[in-house]
């Protein structure tokens, strides 16, 4: 069993990472993939590799798309993890085979941990560090000084091109090595030691004559965080972790006489540090809202209800999705205000340069049927997208509004990159053979609705007229009862109930069975408004 | 062992001749091959990139053989892919100058050769500029993202970033222009915080600050005197709006707008009543050949943007003395909006004088947004008109600029799908009769299949610009030179 033990603590700390991100954060993961668009071709693999760090960043990348099941992707960052600490415990137990302090080597992957539950922290970190702890480890199995020395010198600018900032961790730990495992101070030691710190330092400056990219980035590393600009601590408190740990193992005297005290004080310290990590990770209302996402995404318009019952929303995000599932369910007009609702923001949220926001004002405007407005807001949010990377739920939605607006070049284009994927090319294959094809168009209930609701008269679209445009376009098709609540539901919350007396009459087009609870409620409060005659 | 050497040589050789598929048993078809780009019967520069292409069949195996007297250039491929190597091309090219070549494809589908009915390609001896500059922006509708302007030879495939947004703060930055078409005359203007207009001149860049108390905007659009010491300047107030049905996305006007000249050496602005009348729009400047005026589109202002179909640009000019920077006093209206029915804009003046190429539209001032935009070409010595029928297509056609012989237009068009604009060749003869224009070559045919990216303001030039992407992030960090 004492043989076993650090694969066993290895083992629960990988059940604890996937249980975590399977059960209690898995919409953050389903977000992430969103956000990118892995393609199986040369062009993508030189794309994304074709600058500094490219290799980590591709393969971050290929392992993302694999959170479009979010189980599958609590697994792989479960395993991710596991194989950082291992590598970790690895190089730490080479340098000191007697030790009683392994469960330091969980510190780093518990700090990623953390970071991971920032919906921005991208894979590409743990690949390249992975890779970096892969090339340390290899350092440690050359027996020859000069060989490592060489192996120093010539591999870490290749690591460099690899995996970006990250190489920095390589070179110490390199040095680290050569210092604490072979013992080693010849000439070849110093040699490998003054022209490791040589490169870390000159490597990315001279690079940055060569390479168009700004010096901070060339020093720290691409594609870690969503956001280009974020602070240094965010990579050092990772690498110096890394670094640190085989010399604790080192320097940190054993406690032989003490073994149990020094395990049970290291697995409550553990413990400790993973409720921490947690605690100062976890986001809850974030969650809640990719929730409702989610939902929306995959048309799950009962369960957003069912959620809400459970917990009203309160965020423009969340409420803008409750009422979106409300309206499809045919429970607007009645049960709105069952629910928070703040102001029109929750309804159709104001345009804003953001990625997420515009996501969901998209999916509002498309089930309305304003298309050419829900493709804009999809556009943007992918232009939004703060690392440049397309998204296969942008263009999958953009290939269905272009496929409804009967451009079907630009569809094909869309449906053709999707086709190169492995979760959209079901999707991609299933509405290719729409395309030119309007019978079967039509048959299909959802584009064919949405034809008939699109404006067909053309107007240039006013965000401080919404009111105005859902006019238009229930006047357009008077069976659109979505634009017909929607807009009722605009007056309600702006309290402009003369023009929702203006415009109740026209719903007898819609052919409600009874006056909608809401509209029952409005009346009266208007009832009461007139004067009463004698 | 040499000998054994040349026997494994030959015996390499066999292996991949053999696996090299040919024609057999061939079925003579009357259609043209489906290639992407449509590379039949056009005329191209000596000096061009490879035409590569693809077929957009089943073929898992293609000859394409392309001869011109004693001249020929063949290749075998598998798959449905032809990519001609450099050198062989190189020397086809130059061996069929001035010449026209017969070009055949042949393909194997389903495991039957067929081949395809015979086209040209005439090989014109006029070379085309070597070097292209053209923004890359996603055809977005505010939000933009991964801005470049870059350089690209058109001999070949090398391309180089002269601006990247990563490196200037972020910041969005408007198309490169040429004086002269020459590498050391050009500008672009980078917006934002520490924005300003980047002049390279004489191999010296500079990062101006165009603007004065009288001015609406620092300078939009632009062009060069032919002295390069001036530049004239359209400043203006951009409103984007977005329309509501499907074979319209987005349009921009603008609200207000002037022109003004821009002395370089002296950091002065002029201007005159003329260029910068309040009750009507003026923009698009540019100068023509000689320097002694500057053309330009003008509208009456309407109410935007409920009037918006009735913005019509007309297309004038005004004399301009460069000894004196003075103005004529005399507006000459060459393309008359209301009688025509069309808004013009970027109007262009070919380098030798002759010609004015220019975009007509329904309405408005964003061609590049319109499906009916069309280029059009004036004789400004007779004042006549070609409709450039061959060149134009379905969708928009525009963003054009000449070569500096005159011979070769290029210019942006959104005909393969609508929306993604890409940089066109077309061939003007000295007869001024225009030829079927070709699409920029690309070193992978599927290139423009994956490419989200569209090609704005397409720009030729004689040669390499001397500054890239790091000198202007350097460049951003000064401070702007001021104009009064």
């Amino acid at each position: 069993m004492k043989q076993y033990i650090n694969q066993i603590f290895s083992l629960v700390f990988g059940l604890a990472v996937f249980t975590f991100f399977a059960f209690f954060y898995q919409y953050h993961i389903y977000y992430q993939e969103q956000y990118q668009l892995f393609l199986f071709t040369g062009d993508y693999f030189t794309q994304m590799s074709y600058h500094i760090g490219g290799l980590a960043a591709y393969l971050g990348s290929f392992l993302t798309q694999f959170f479009y099941y979010p189980k599958l992707g609590a697994l792989i960052i479960a395993v991710l993890l596991v194989i950082v600490q291992e590598l970790i415990l690895f190089l730490s137990t080479m340098m000191k085979r007697q030790s009683y302090w392994t469960l330091l080597t969980f510190i780093p992957s518990i700090i990623y941990w953390n970071m991971l539950c920032d919906e921005n922290t991208m894979m590409t970190g743990v690949v390249g560090l992975i890779i970096t702890l892969l090339a340390a480890s290899f350092y440690m199995l050359i027996e020859n000084g000069w060989t490592r020395m060489v192996y120093l010198i010539v591999f870490a600018p290749l690591l460099y091109v690899m995996v970006g900032g990250v190489y920095v961790v390589f070179i110490f730990l390199s040095i680290v090595i050569e210092y604490f495992y072979f013992e080693n101070a010849s000439t070849s030691a110093i040699i490998g030691t003054v022209g490791g710190v040589l490169i870390a330092v000159f490597l990315p400056y001279a690079c940055s004559f060569f390479v168009q990219a700004p010096l901070d980035r060339l020093y720290l590393g691409f594609d870690w965080y969503r956001f280009p600009i974020v602070g240094v601590g965010f990579y050092l408190s990772i690498w110096i972790s890394v670094v640190l740990v085989p010399i604790l193992f080192v320097v940190i005297p054993d406690m032989k006489k003490h073994a149990f005290f020094c395990t049970t004080a290291q697995f409550v310290g553990v413990v400790l540090l993973i409720v921490f990590a947690l605690y100062n990770g976890y986001n809850k209302q974030k969650e809640e809202i990719m929730n409702y996402d989610f939902l929306i995404r995959s048309k799950q318009w009962d369960k957003v209800v069912q959620k809400a019952q459970k917990k009203s929303p309160n965020t423009p995000m969340s409420v803008a999705d409750l009422n979106l599932a409300l309206a499809k369910t045919g429970e607007m007009s009645d049960h709105m205000f069952d629910f928070f609702q703040r102001d029109p923001q929750g309804l159709l949220p104001d345009f804003q340069r953001d990625f997420t926001l515009p996501l969901v004002t998209s999916e509002v405007y498309y089930q309305l049927g304003f298309i050419n407005t829900a493709q804009r807001y999809a556009f943007e949010a992918m232009e939004a997208t703060p690392d440049y990377q397309k998204s296969g739920r942008v263009l999958r939605r953009l290939a269905e509004t272009n496929l409804i607006n009967g451009e079907y070049k630009v569809a094909y284009k869309y449906l053709k990159i999707l086709q190169k994927s492995i979760f959209y090319r079901k999707f991609a294959n299933r509405t290719m053979a729409l395309l030119w094809n309007e019978k079967a168009i039509n048959a299909d209930p959802e584009y064919s609705w949405l034809r008939k609701c699109r404006p067909q008269k053309d107007f240039l679209f006013s965000e401080a007229e919404k009111d105005m445009m859902l006019g238009t376009l229930f006047v357009h098709n008077r069976k659109n009862r979505m634009a017909f609540e929607y807009l009722m539901a605009y007056y309600l919350l702006t309290g402009n109930m003369q023009q929702f007396a203006k415009c109740f009459p026209l719903g007898k087009s819609i052919g409600y069975d009874h006056v909608p609870y809401t509209y029952q409620q409005a009346l009266k409060y208007l009832g009461r408004q007139v004067p009463q005659s004698k | 062992m040499k000998t054994r050497f040349y026997y494994i040589l030959v015996w390499v050789i066999g292996v991949f001749v053999a696996c090299t598929p040919r024609p057999k048993d061939v079925n003579k078809l009357s259609v043209l091959p489906p290639m992407y780009p449509d590379y039949t019967d056009i005329t191209v520069p000596y000096n061009i990139a490879p035409l590569n292409f693809l077929l957009r069949n089943d073929a898992d195996a293609v000859e394409c053989l392309a001869q011109c007297g004693e001249s020929v250039l063949q290749l075998n491929k598998r798959g449905h892919e032809i990519c001609f190597p450099i050198a062989a091309w190189k020397k086809f090219m130059n061996e069929a100058k001035g010449k026209t070549a017969e070009v055949k494809v042949s393909a194997r589908i389903n495991g039957r050769w067929v081949q395809y009915r015979t086209f040209k390609w005439q090989i014109a001896s006029d070379k085309i500029d070597p070097y292209l500059s053209y923004r890359l922006i996603e055809p977005d509708y505010e939000v933009w993202n991964h801005l470049q302007l870059v350089e690209r030879c058109v001999e070949g495939f090398e391309e180089h970033v002269i601006c990247d947004h990563n490196l200037v703060d972020n910041s969005c930055m408007n198309c490169h222009v040429y004086g002269n078409q020459d590498p050391k005359l050009s500008l672009f203007y980078v917006r934002g915080k520490n924005g300003g207009t980047i002049l390279n001149r004489n191999g010296k860049l500079r990062k101006l600050n165009i603007k004065n108390s009288q001015t609406i905007s620092s300078g939009v659009y632009a062009g060069f005197h032919p002295s390069g010491r001036y530049g004239v300047f359209s400043s203006n107030i951009i409103i984007p709006a977005f329309h509501a049905v499907d074979s319209k996305r987005l349009e921009v006007y603008d609200t207000k707008s002037d022109i003004f000249v821009a002395d370089f050496d002296r950091n002065t602005i002029y201007s005159c009543p003329q260029l910068s009348d309040s009750t009507v729009l003026e923009t698009f400047p540019t100068f023509s050949s000689d320097g002694r005026y500057i053309y330009f589109c003008t509208a009456r202002r309407v109410d935007l943007p409920k009037e918006i179909k009735r913005l019509k640009y007309n297309l004038c000019r005004i004399s301009f003395n460069a000894a004196n920077h003075t103005f004529g006093t005399k507006v000459d209206t060459i393309y008359n909006a209301r009688l025509m029915g069309h808004s013009v804009c970027h109007p262009k003046v070919s380098p030798d004088g002759k010609w004015l190429v220019y975009t007509v539209a329904d309405y408005g001032t964003f061609p590049i947004w319109h499906r009916e935009a069309d280029l059009q070409m004036i004789n400004l010595r007779t004042g006549t008109i070609d409709k450039l029928a061959v060149v134009n297509s379905n969708r928009s056609d525009t963003y054009h600029s000449w070569s500096s012989n005159s011979r070769w237009l290029v210019f942006a068009s959104k005909r393969d799908d609508g929306l993604y604009g890409k940089p066109y060749f077309c061939y003007i003869d000295r007869a001024g009769k225009a030829h079927k224009p070709f699409v920029l070559p690309q070193k992978y045919p599927a290139f423009y299949d994956d490419n989200l990216k569209s090609f704005n303001i397409p720009e030729l030039s004689k040669g390499k610009l001397s500054f890239n992407a790091v000198d202007i992030e350097r460049l951003m960090k000064k401070e702007n030179e001021k104009f009064k």
